[in-house]
């Protein structure tokens, strides 16, 4: 009798959490590629079963491919900036004890305020004609940045928003890394000559690594579901040169009422995002191994 | 025995007040509208909704505030197919077709005819009705209307050399005084533009293609007209105006465009009739309105937002509904909701009311947008209207910064155009 | 030699407090001109050559703000949600993370991998399916729409598992033989020994979901479920008329005050809050 007890108490612990997750992250797995069989449209009160027929219309729309293409250059040029400038910062800061927390406070507090009010702080900079940003520029000899308004720039823009809001969490997780490097690595280092650059090269690098690939692998999927700056700075524009996969899903879902065709792109992505954490244990899996 | 008693008067009293709470019982009518232009014109609706609320004590109107327009729509969709529809929705003139589609709205010929007719309906000045009168039947009462507007700053007039009294009359005259209002310093750098006006917006095309003789879309909505000659010329300026002589601001919209006018950015801007008290408010200097320069005829697009009455709801409500919309409507109401937000009046003889006269003759500027309207036309609309929007709006900005020529550009947006409304042919 | 070394090193020193200082500057900057715009009358926004210190401090700008929109009821709100959704996603959390850490079941490794595999989703994605379950469920509009799909959290099962991972064996078995075990053992031993972890996944945990924007703004539709976040968007948007910046950055500011004090206040907290939360690989 106190043996079944027993092995029924762990499921209980876990029932509450399952049944949120399942509800929120595992039923729309399954409930957006049902419904992205279907021509759904809220303005129509019968779904239409279509098959893939929605899956086909993504692949054929050049402008999904658009968006596929913002995303991947604004994830891979955010998360490779920040993480590349935290590095070195985190070095840095690890390296001057005094007025760390200055530093740290500095850097980090934009991690701390909401995006949307990040959203409403920067589309005031870049503001053309009387905004702070353009001001430098011009002191630099430039005519003014129309930073939101050109298609060259906008992605530009949110990509600096995005490193703004984001380097100083990098920074504090390498710094985090750094302090778990035991000292006497060093000191051997030193003795082998291995001071300065030469240091950080061949030593504080490799050792960071498995923080580092963490990092960048959360990192890189959290961008692409970057929504709010998107849709506080530029919607989507100028003429979707800012159009990314969440917002892509948003105007589908929520301007045109296409339930389906949202379904579908929501499928794709939450595919892709699974393919990838997978991709990154079985990486993360080898590495372990070669440690 | 004791116990009894007290239970039968307990249950009693208990009956009792139910009874009389029914006889006392109201009408909810639920109403959703958006806020274009300020925060704290929620407060005037919230005066609105008490005034009427005590005036009429056997209906309970409820306001929710719910958005811009795109969420207000949309919690009015999500709302309605779920079964739970508001009594009445203010939404974008152009949505009424999707709503028509969906069933969502009731036609109001009937209350109409019970409520003034025709000379209800005449004291509406004709195209705000012409905008949500389809298949025959009227589907909505306005409720606010913007239009186009002129703007000029009359001090940058002066120092340029012009006349601060005669703006612009047409589009050769709005190049040759554009090209004299923008500054440049020494390295060919703009130092402000002398126009401005939102480059890539559905509802500006629409302004100058009216002015230009034309239109965007046929009036049952089935059909653009992106692929016109008269199009393509307004485009052809935009194009001239913004990329290749670069006297306009690039892709700067109404609120921002606005904000650019008082930092002196623009000499001259077309905005909303919604900017009036924004402009008139920050202006640090003398700046005067008129007509948008004509090509062909002086002509404006209305914008704006209709109030709309849905439907599966019980003929109760729904009569209750009419009584707010119809008291919504009034020359008063409209009179001071047009004071408030800067929205033009919707009633003709809401000019007669005290605080109007009073209002128009401090603020003459008002009574240009007034006389505007003799020129208005229905806001365009079509079927899946946000979707066509979109394929329009991403063609016009890409010719306006050069990427294609204005022809291939309305080429591509009538192809795509039709496409989305194939399905929409025999409505 | 001894000295060149010791020059050498202050030269370093001066570079990198040099540099440290120029990139803390930079990022100070956005605050830095929010605050001066919040405190501009109207004309001075508009120069082209800017002025950080405004001639006249025009503190009505935030009396103005706050009357734009309901800001006394975005504040109930957030409150209540935030902290709502914490004590929730703590029980949950607590239950979860003991059967993984100190339990034996069947299924185990599996689950725990299917757990973790949330952490790599945000709402944002599942947007459209969320948003359709809500609305069937008819809870549009109210504090559990928001809160709902954060209930489970894989980030508190994970770290919360570490923590009670490292508590050691004796202590649970101590306490099994004075008859504490299973619900009773989590409650009095295993959760005060974990304070820290808790407070740190709370910090994480509120300042996630004071600062969240477009879930709320998916699932509310008026003043009674909307967040700070959510007023702050809709001031944005309502700037159709014309942009007030003056007003804008003041409704910045009171939206993001009391973040920004807490964090100063806590700031070593914060930081080794987010420091582990990373410290996952």
């Amino acid at each position: 009798m106190k043996a079944r007890t027993i092995k029924l108490k762990p499921y209980l612990y876990i029932l509450p959490s399952f049944f949120f997750l399942s509800m929120f992250t595992y039923y729309p797995f399954l409930n957006s590629f049902y419904l992205s069989l279907f021509r759904y449209n809220l303005s129509m009160p019968k779904k239409e079963f279509i098959g893939f027929s929605n899956y086909l219309d993504i692949l054929q729309n050049p402008l999904f491919w658009t968006v596929v293409k913002n995303n991947l250059i604004y994830s891979v040029g955010t998360i490779v900036l920040s993480v590349f400038l935290a590095l070195i910062l985190a070095i840095l800061v690890h390296e001057n004890i005094s007025r760390k927390g200055f530093y740290q406070v500095a850097i980090f507090y934009p991690n701390v305020i909401p995006m949307a009010a990040a959203a409403m702080i920067w589309v005031w900079l870049f503001t053309p004609g009387y905004g702070l940003i353009n001001y430098f520029i011009r002191l630099l000899g430039f005519p003014d940045i129309r930073w939101l308004e050109d298609r060259q720039f906008a992605l530009i823009a949110l990509m600096v928003v995005g490193i703004w809001k984001r380097m100083g969490y990098y920074m504090i997780v390498f710094m985090a890394g750094l302090q778990n490097i035991p000292q006497e690595i060093y000191l051997a280092g030193a003795i082998d000559g291995a001071t300065g650059l030469k240091k950080n090269l061949f030593l504080t690098l490799p050792l960071l690594s498995p923080t580092t690939f963490f990092v960048v692998i959360i990192a890189i999927m959290h961008s692409f579901q970057a929504i709010d700056q998107i849709y506080l700075m530029t919607q989507g524009g100028p003429a979707n040169a800012t159009n990314m996969f969440v917002y892509f899903i948003y105007e589908n879902a929520f301007l045109f009422y296409d339930m389906g065709y949202a379904s579908a792109l929501t499928s794709v992505l939450l595919f892709s995002l699974l393919l990838t954490t997978l991709l990154a244990f079985w990486v993360s899996a080898r590495k372990v191994h070669y440690a | 025995m004791k116990n009894k008693m007290r239970f039968l008067v307990i249950f009693g009293l208990i009956n009792l007040l139910l009874f009389s709470g029914a006889a006392f019982a109201k009408v909810d009518v639920k109403i959703y509208y958006p806020v274009q232009v300020a925060g704290p014109l929620t407060r005037v609706i919230d005066t609105f909704v008490k005034e009427f609320n005590e005036s009429h004590p056997n209906i309970r109107v409820t306001a929710v505030y719910a958005g811009n327009y795109n969420q207000t729509m949309q919690k009015a969709q999500t709302a309605f197919m779920s079964g739970n529809p508001p009594d009445i929705a203010i939404l974008r003139t152009t949505s009424v077709l999707m709503l028509m589609d969906m069933g969502a709205i009731v036609p109001l010929d009937e209350f109409i005819r019970q409520n003034g007719g025709k000379q209800y309906l005449e004291d509406f000045y004709p195209a705000f009705i012409d905008s949500v009168k389809k298949k025959g039947k009227i589907w909505g009462i306005p409720y606010q209307i913007s239009t186009p507007l002129f703007y000029y700053n009359k001090q940058m007039f002066r120092e340029a050399g012009l006349d601060p009294n005669s703006p612009p009359e047409n589009w050769d005259q709005l190049v040759t005084f554009a090209k004299k209002l923008t500054k440049k310093d020494s390295s060919g750098n703009v130092i402000h533009y002398g126009l401005g006006f939102p480059d890539s917006n559905q509802w500006m095309l629409q302004s100058w293609t009216l002015t230009n003789g034309g239109n965007l879309a046929s009036k049952d909505g089935t059909k653009v007209y992106f692929d016109t000659k008269e199009v393509a010329e307004s485009l052809r300026m935009w194009v001239k105006l913004v990329n290749e002589m670069q006297v306009s601001i690039r892709h700067r919209m109404y609120g921002k465009l606005a904000s650019d006018f008082i930092a002196g950015q623009v000499a001259m801007m077309y905005n909303s009739t919604g900017s009036l008290s924004f402009v008139r408010k920050s202006a640090t200097f003398d700046f005067g309105v008129a007509f948008l320069p004509k090509n062909k005829r002086y002509a404006v697009p209305l914008g704006g937002a209709h109030m709309f009455m849905f439907n599966k709801t019980s003929k109760e409500r729904q009569k209750a509904s009419w009584e707010f919309i119809h008291w919504m409507s009034s020359p008063k109401i409209s009179a001071r909701w047009s004071i408030a937000s800067g929205y033009i009046a919707t009633r003709k003889s809401a000019l007669e009311v005290a605080e109007m006269k009073e209002y128009t003759t401090k603020f003459p500027e008002a009574l240009v947008a007034l006389k505007q309207l003799e020129f208005s036309y229905p806001w365009w609309t079509v079927y899946e209207w946000g979707k066509v929007t979109k394929a329009l709006q991403t063609q016009l900005a890409d010719a306006v910064d050069g990427k294609i020529s204005p022809e291939e550009a309305m080429a591509i947006a009538q192809k795509e155009a039709d496409k989305i409304l194939a399905p929409y042919k025999n409505k | 030699m001894l000295r060149r070394r010791s020059v050498k090193k202050r030269i370093a020193a001066i570079y990198s407090h040099g540099g440290l200082l120029l990139v803390s500057s930079i990022m100070l900057v956005p605050l830095g001109w929010m605050i001066s715009t919040s405190l501009k009358s109207r004309a001075e926004v508009f120069l082209r050559v800017p002025k950080w210190i405004p001639s006249h401090f025009v503190w009505t700008n935030f009396v103005e703000a706050w009357n734009y929109i309901p800001f006394g009821r975005y504040y109930l709100n957030t409150i209540i949600i935030t902290f709502g959704l914490l004590f929730v996603q703590l029980i949950t959390v607590s239950l979860a993370a003991f059967a993984f850490a100190r339990l034996d079941f069947k299924g185990k490794t599996v689950l725990f991998l299917l757990f973790l595999m949330q952490m790599m989703l945000t709402a944002q994605s599942t947007v459209v399916p969320n948003y359709l379950t809500i609305s069937k469920l008819g809870l549009l509009d109210t504090y559990l729409a928001v809160a709902a799909p954060y209930f489970a959290s894989a980030l508190g099962i994970f770290l919360l598992r570490q923590t009670f991972l490292s508590i050691p064996k004796e202590i649970e078995q101590a306490a099994r033989l004075d008859g504490c075990s299973g619900l009773r053992f989590l409650w009095h031993f295993a959760l005060p020994l974990s304070k820290p972890t808790i407070l740190a996944f709370s910090i994480i945990s509120i300042s996630y979901h004071w600062n969240e924007f477009f879930w709320p703004l998916m699932v509310t539709d008026t003043h009674r479920a909307r967040t700070l976040t959510i007023g702050l968007g809709i001031f944005a948007q309502s700037s159709e008329g014309g942009a007030e910046w003056t007003l804008l950055m003041s409704a910045t500011l009171i939206v993001i005050a009391p973040i920004i004090v807490l964090f100063l206040i806590f700031q070593k907290r914060f930081i080794s809050s987010f420091m582990q939360s990373g410290l996952k690989g």
